[in-house]
């Protein structure tokens, strides 16, 4: 059984559990607990990542990114600052949301959790909000990024802190509308994995297109399953379809893979392919090798070289000397994750013990000074959707030996304002109120 | 071994005990009885203000004056005491408010009978207390405080000077520094303790930035009470206005518990610093403040006192009585001694002889004397308020020591109103007459 000890506010266990799991294999997920010790604790935050499989690098930053916030907190505290002492739990659903929501139900129980946080998947983060909702427990996502979550099925316990697919769609949307004009492209396809965040990034897109008046022809749209070993089916159907873009929502490994497997064939000799929220990891830029393909055209929801603040360049160099390596975009959001709570505790001041309601009107309109945030802005949670708001920044890949063992990184940056990148209040109502009628998602504009 | 000398100052001291330094004083004997200089010294010795300017400042004055009673001063103040009369410095604590320094005052003039009063760090003790000293006609340097309405409230003083800068120079060289070297700054934001002086201050800096950095807004404002020690609420609402600039008139240790915060809360990783009084705590910031934060003296005081000999002895001899350098309430308290000296000894009296004030006054007024921060003149005010340069720099903290970097200086005529015309108004009218270097 592994052990490991890093002291935050005096005390961190991490507990090797043995979980039956429902095939009846037996799995070893690693407990997490970081932190003031209950006893000291002024509230416990349980929060779920994926430690295993593809998508454990966004588990294992993400805790290292509540690490740097719970150290950051600590010394605010040293500072003679008042800030609440949190105590930090993270288990592993394993992508899987039946078990993600027993677990969830266990942080209430035995830890008495006065938040969830995090959460990779917009799938398994549908089914803790919903839990979220029943239980009166303030949830606060860190890394899905399906918009369904703050639009259609929003509710006032449910707050997210890290962009979600249609800031990114917005953004791209955006880029793709100046490329336009630039190249004179028309033909659009899309690639999504086949849940939630893949269809409602493929529906956020062309929402955004629609509003900003982009003609296009929609030439493909596929949806290969999570966690694809095989794309080769998908490439060549793409190929066949002739698009000048192809925009993709696949993340993680399964971007990876994509890349990778494309590369074997001609595809980037005539398609350019673009990831608005995902695509500019910092995984991805190691597996991208020395070379650039041409044509991409990415995103994240955190870069380690934008913007070019001290508060960022704090926040990676923080996270290096912690860790040995360089941060994907989970590890910020996770950070803005533990710093939002603490942030929004403080602002209700005594108003929140035990009271939901001061801390909900707390999040609401909380304004935060992240790494991400360009000069001269800082994030807010929008008091109606509460969504982040955030400004994003989309690029192609460069050379770029500053954050080895990465060689490349993106650049050439395209930088949107976070207020043009809100839904509408329209959109929002629409979509709402589709939803209320039974529709799962506001149906995409007919070309 | 090191002599320490700050224990007695340090130790808590009612308005009602002074302290004496000079071989046997006898309380209550006249100056004119003994045939010795004797001189009130008023600064904190107690209170918030204690140790980062009335400790620093009584240690001045304490070094100071045994040194002169030795006659170990460069010239041109090698003279032994003041005029040859040796010095008694009766020490007194700032701390009680105006009206309780106003009866300290009286007690010092009639029942000491000091031929001299030097003292005051707050600008409420100033303007309590000139009135007084025009009343009892008793020769008074104000040695620091810095407000705008000293001479405004006593334009026609005779007894009262001021060795130190007004408060508006602070905050017109803060900006000059700004758009000698930060020209493109656009987010302005500040952070002022919520009395006069922090409102006076915030006032001038910002007029003045709208004239010398005209792209620039003020993007927040933040005025806690003085003294409230913990600034949580005030870091974040400065934070997320993502501002490029702080600026700060805080003192003591409200200063050192808002660098100490707001580097805590990231404020400093984007934002730089600005702090007006920021050199008196040079010293003690070490690692838990960023670099590049910049700092004032309220003058070529402490850490930006010039290299010349007077300064370099001064630091010399501070330095091995209490181990460490002098920061700027130090340098000002030597610089109002210097110009009491300056002024008996300048008053036409016989050697020993003891000037009275009518003669200190007017050997003072408009006088032009040398100093431990460079020539000082008396060219404001009638003559009774000092006019100087001012230097600002950026604070670094390198292989174990703070530095500054950076320095820019400005002359007292770039920095300060022309006779007659208040701050506000020459920086209302874009500072005419203004002869920057």
């Amino acid at each position: 059984m592994e052990v490991r000890i890093s002291p935050f506010f005096g005390c961190i266990t991490i507990v090797a559990t043995f979980c039956a799991f429902l095939s009846g294999k037996t799995a070893q997920a690693e407990r997490f607990e970081l932190g003031a010790p209950s006893s000291e604790a002024d509230a416990v935050v349980g929060c779920l990542y994926p430690m295993t499989g593809r998508s454990a690098t966004y588990g294992r930053d993400s805790i290292a990114g509540i690490k740097i916030a719970l150290n950051d907190l600590k010394a605010e505290a040293e500072a003679g600052l008042s800030v609440p002492k949190l105590r930090v739990i993270a288990d592993d659903p394993r992508s899987k949301a039946s078990y993600a929501v027993r677990l969830a139900q266990d942080f209430i129980a035995n830890d008495h959790v006065r938040f969830f946080c995090g959460i990779v998947s917009s799938g398994v983060a549908h089914a803790v909000s919903d839990l979220a909702l029943r239980e009166k427990i303030i949830m606060v996502g860190t890394d899905h990024a399906s918009s369904r979550l703050s639009i259609e099925a929003a509710h006032k316990y449910y707050f997210r802190v890290t962009n979600d697919s249609w800031t990114s769609m917005a953004a791209g949307a955006r880029y793709l509308r100046d490329l336009q004009e630039k190249t004179g492209w028309t033909k659009l396809a899309f690639i999504g994995p086949d849940y939630d965040y893949g269809h409602v990034s493929w529906t956020d897109l062309q929402l955004a297109l629609s509003e900003l008046g982009v003609e296009y022809e929609t030439v493909a749209a596929l949806w290969p399953k999570l966690y694809e070993p095989d794309y080769s089916i998908y490439i060549g159907a793409l190929q066949n379809a002739k698009p000048d873009i192809v925009v993709t929502a696949l993340w993680g490994g399964d971007f990876i893979a994509f890349i990778k497997q494309a590369a074997t064939t001609r595809f980037f000799e005539t398609i350019r392919l673009a990831n608005f929220d995902t695509g500019a990891n910092y995984d991805v830029m190691m597996a991208l090798g020395d070379q650039p393909y041409p044509g991409l055209i990415l995103s994240a929801r955190h870069h380690n070289n934008w913007p070019e603040t001290g508060r960022n360049k704090r926040f990676v160099a923080q996270f290096h000397e912690m860790t040995g390596r360089y941060p994907t975009y989970a590890a910020e959001g996770a950070y803005t994750g533990i710093m939002a709570i603490a942030r929004a505790m403080e602002k209700a001041g005594a108003d929140n013990d035990n009271n939901n309601e001061a801390l909900i009107r707390a999040f609401e309109g909380l304004q935060l000074a992240l790494p991400e945030d360009p000069p001269g802005f800082a994030s807010y949670i929008d008091p109606d959707t509460h969504q982040i708001v955030q400004a994003q920044a989309v690029g192609t890949v460069v050379h770029n030996e500053n954050f080895p063992p990465s060689k490349l990184m993106v650049g050439n940056w395209a930088i949107y304002d976070a207020e043009d990148l809100k839904p509408s209040k329209e959109i929002v109502l629409r979509r709402r109120k589709a939803a209320l009628g039974g529709s799962e998602a506001l149906p995409p504009p007919t070309p | 071994m090191k002599n320490k000398k700050t224990s007695i100052i340090k130790s808590l001291i009612t308005g009602a005990t002074a302290i004496a330094l000079a071989a046997g004083i006898a309380t209550g004997a006249s100056a004119a009885e003994n045939g010795k200089f004797r001189v009130g010294i008023v600064t904190f010795l107690s209170g918030p203000a204690a140790g980062p300017f009335g400790v620093p400042s009584a240690n001045a004055a304490k070094v100071l004056v045994e040194e002169l009673n030795k006659g170990n001063l460069p010239a041109p103040y090698d003279k032994l005491g003041i005029n040859g009369a040796e010095i008694e410095a009766v020490i007194i604590d700032e701390a009680g408010g105006a009206t309780k320094q106003v009866e300290e005052y009286r007690n010092l003039v009639q029942r000491q009978k000091v031929d001299a009063v030097i003292g005051y760090v707050s600008s409420g003790d100033c303007l309590a207390v000139a009135p007084v000293a025009e009343e009892l006609k008793t020769f008074t340097v104000a040695y620091d405080c810095g407000t705008s309405r000293l001479f405004a409230e006593n334009s026609d003083a005779k007894y009262m000077f001021r060795t130190g800068l007004d408060a508006s120079v602070d905050n017109i060289g803060a900006v000059r520094y700004l758009a000698a070297t930060r020209p493109d700054v656009t987010r302005l934001s500040g952070i002022q303790q919520n009395y006069s002086w922090g409102q006076d201050s915030w006032n001038d800096f910002t007029a003045a930035a709208a004239k010398l950095l005209p792209e620039a807004d003020v993007v927040e404002e933040q005025f806690p009470k003085i003294y409230q020690g913990q600034y949580g609420a005030e870091i974040s609402a400065l934070s997320v206005k993502r501002p490029e600039i702080v600026h700060s008139s805080f003192w003591g240790g409200d200063m050192e518990a808002f660098v100490l915060q707001a580097n805590a809360r990231g404020l400093l990783e984007d934002a730089t610093g600005l702090l007006t009084c920021g050199e008196a705590s040079f010293g003690t910031y070490k690692d838990q403040a960023p670099n590049g934060m910049i700092i004032g003296a309220r003058g070529p005081f402490g850490a930006f006192a010039p290299d010349n000999e007077l300064n370099n002895w001064f630091e010399g001899v501070y330095s091995a009585a209490y181990d460490k350098d002098p920061v700027y309430p130090a340098t000002k308290m030597a610089q109002a001694i210097l110009g009491l000296k300056y002024a008996a000894e300048n008053a036409g009296v016989g050697d020993k002889e003891i000037p009275s004030a009518e003669q200190l006054s007017a050997a003072m007024k408009g006088a032009t004397f040398e100093s431990v921060s460079g020539t000082v003149e008396m060219a404001r005010a009638s003559g009774h308020q000092a006019m100087q340069g001012i230097t600002y720099g950026e604070y670094h903290y390198e292989d174990g020591k703070p530095s500054i970097k950076n320095a820019v200086s400005f002359s007292g005529a770039c920095v300060t109103p022309p006779e007659g015309v208040s701050a506000a108004e020459w920086i209302e009218q874009g500072f005419p007459g203004a002869t920057c270097n």
